[in-house]
């Protein structure tokens, strides 16, 4: 019975949509270049699908978040491995952390685009940097905030160093570890949009803001859309994988 | 000899002063000292604070409204049994859509002004504060909002009586929530189309070459952002801490 509201409600939002849509556009048939109707988005859609145009777009966010948030994972989990593993290395990169942790993510960009232009490799780096701070955080979090009892334990029975971390510390840290590689995955979404809108010659984020230079509502709603669409389905699998990951946990 | 925990920041601190007077990377590094120089420049000739409050009016402006009309919302949805979930499943599919991506549609609806940046905080936190206190309210013990029914309570008092103080706390954490990701979503908003805020500040710094007015920018809000944080955990009330535990 849980899905009989959801229905209910998306359709009414449906609904709600189109009515005002056409109240607006019977008032004034000037404003389908303000607020577009379902159908004329579903035009749009289908017109940019069959061109090629939306999935041209699309694969170049795409491709710009794959490798910034891989070269963030594989430069992010090791820092964070290594200065979370040693307590005397943790102590000191704490602070450091806590300094940059309220920096908002978006807040990276001019730098990317004073470093390295307009173009792939400054989308890319924005992502790496938006990415990258999350999943060090959370994996060093992960690793620091392991239940001391466990450490005793583990030490009482006989463990060595490098058994402590590799047998407790890792895998103790792994839920938060996940939590933060997922929080990264939406956000690399988020700032490639903000990324393209500053400054870029396609990407979704690209074609919502030349949609609106071109007073062409609809297609930013398309590209709104697939965004939505990218990220939601994309988190629902990391949620999948991360519980199939984490059974163990209670 | 243990070290004290910020020596590895002060030397990083030293090491990048260093490299980037012998030259490295000047046009996109300044030196930390040339960022406090401005810093100071700039809080003497009141720029920083003009750009600063500029972005917290936006901020106070667009969360407030979220939190006057989301949390009563999600004390209502989250009560009832029927529409609740079909409004909540609403939301549920606008919130992945980033609430920078409504920027550019934003602007035909709203032109450059201040009410389409207010638009964009509004929508960030609303998402955050409405789905928040929803939930918060699904976590009340259903035991306590039976027993207040069959007390007698009408659906007012219940909200009042029970369903502040039980789900109070978390959507205290919302509301947290809901400001921090106002202080993201303004700077993009203010890259896009501002004529002063922090997140201006930091765009003219790119497009002068002043790495320093970037990094400026970046240091304020971080500042202002965990200011904020501050601000909220102390406005938080005593009656609330009850669930800490």
């Amino acid at each position: 019975m849980r899905t009989r509201p959801a229905a209910m409600g998306i359709g009414g939002l449906a609904l709600a949509w189109a009515a005002v849509a056409v109240i607006l556009q019977a008032r004034d048939p000037l404003s389908a270049n303000v607020f577009p109707g379902p159908l004329q988005v579903l035009r749009t859609a289908v017109a940019l699908s069959a061109d090629g145009s939306l999935g041209h777009h699309a694969w170049a966010s795409f491709r710009r978040v794959l490798l910034g948030y891989g070269l963030a994972v594989a430069v992010g989990v090791p820092m964070a491995w290594v200065a979370g593993a040693s307590p005397a290395l943790a102590r000191q990169v704490q602070p450091i952390l806590a300094l940059l942790r309220p920096i908002p993510p978006f807040a990276w960009i001019p730098i990317s685009l004073l470093a390295l232009g307009i173009g792939d490799a400054s989308a890319v780096a924005i992502v790496f940097l938006g990415a990258f701070f999350p999943i060090v955080l959370n994996t060093f979090e992960g690793l620091y905030r392991v239940d001391p009892a466990w450490l005793l334990a583990a030490r009482n029975l006989g463990a060595s160093p490098a058994q402590v971390v590799l047998s407790v510390r890792l895998p103790a840290s792994l839920p938060r570890m996940l939590e933060g590689l997922r929080l990264a995955w939406t956000l690399s979404w988020m700032v490639v949009v903000v990324a393209e809108l500053v400054g870029s010659d396609r990407g979704l984020g690209f074609l919502i803001m030349d949609s609106r230079n071109l007073g062409q509502p609809a297609m930013a709603v398309v590209g709104m859309t697939c965004i939505g669409a990218i990220a939601a389905g994309s988190e629902v699998a990391m949620l999948r994988l991360e519980r199939r990951v984490l059974r163990w946990q209670p | 000899m243990r070290w004290p925990a910020w020596t590895l920041g002060a030397l990083l601190l030293v090491a990048w002063e260093t490299v980037v007077r012998l030259g490295v990377g000047v046009h996109v590094l300044p030196t930390p000292t040339a960022v406090l120089a401005l810093g100071w420049t700039l809080l003497l000739d009141g720029t920083l604070i003009d750009h600063a409050w500029a972005s917290g009016v936006r901020i106070g402006l667009g969360v407030g409204a979220a939190v006057l009309l989301g949390v009563p919302m999600g004390l209502v949805l989250g009560l009832s049994r029927r529409t609740g979930p079909a409004v909540e499943a609403a939301i549920r599919l606008l919130r992945p859509i980033p609430p920078v991506a409504w920027i550019p549609i934003s602007i035909l609806w709203f032109r450059v002004s201040d009410l389409q940046q207010y638009f964009i905080v509004f929508v960030g936190a609303w998402t955050v504060v409405s789905l928040g206190s929803i939930e918060a309210v699904r976590r009340v013990p259903d035991a306590w909002v039976r027993a207040a029914r069959n007390l007698g309570a009408s659906r007012a008092q219940l909200t009042r009586h029970v369903l502040t103080w039980g789900a109070g706390a978390d959507i205290f954490t919302a509301v947290r929530r809901a400001f921090a990701v106002g202080w993201w979503v303004i700077v993009a908003a203010e890259f896009v189309s501002a004529p002063d805020g922090i997140g201006f500040l930091i765009l003219e710094g790119r497009n002068l070459v002043q790495p320093e007015r970037v990094f400026l920018g970046m240091a304020c809000l971080g500042g202002l952002s965990w200011a904020t944080d501050l601000l909220i955990s102390w406005a938080r009330p005593e009656s609330l801490a009850w669930s800490e535990a």
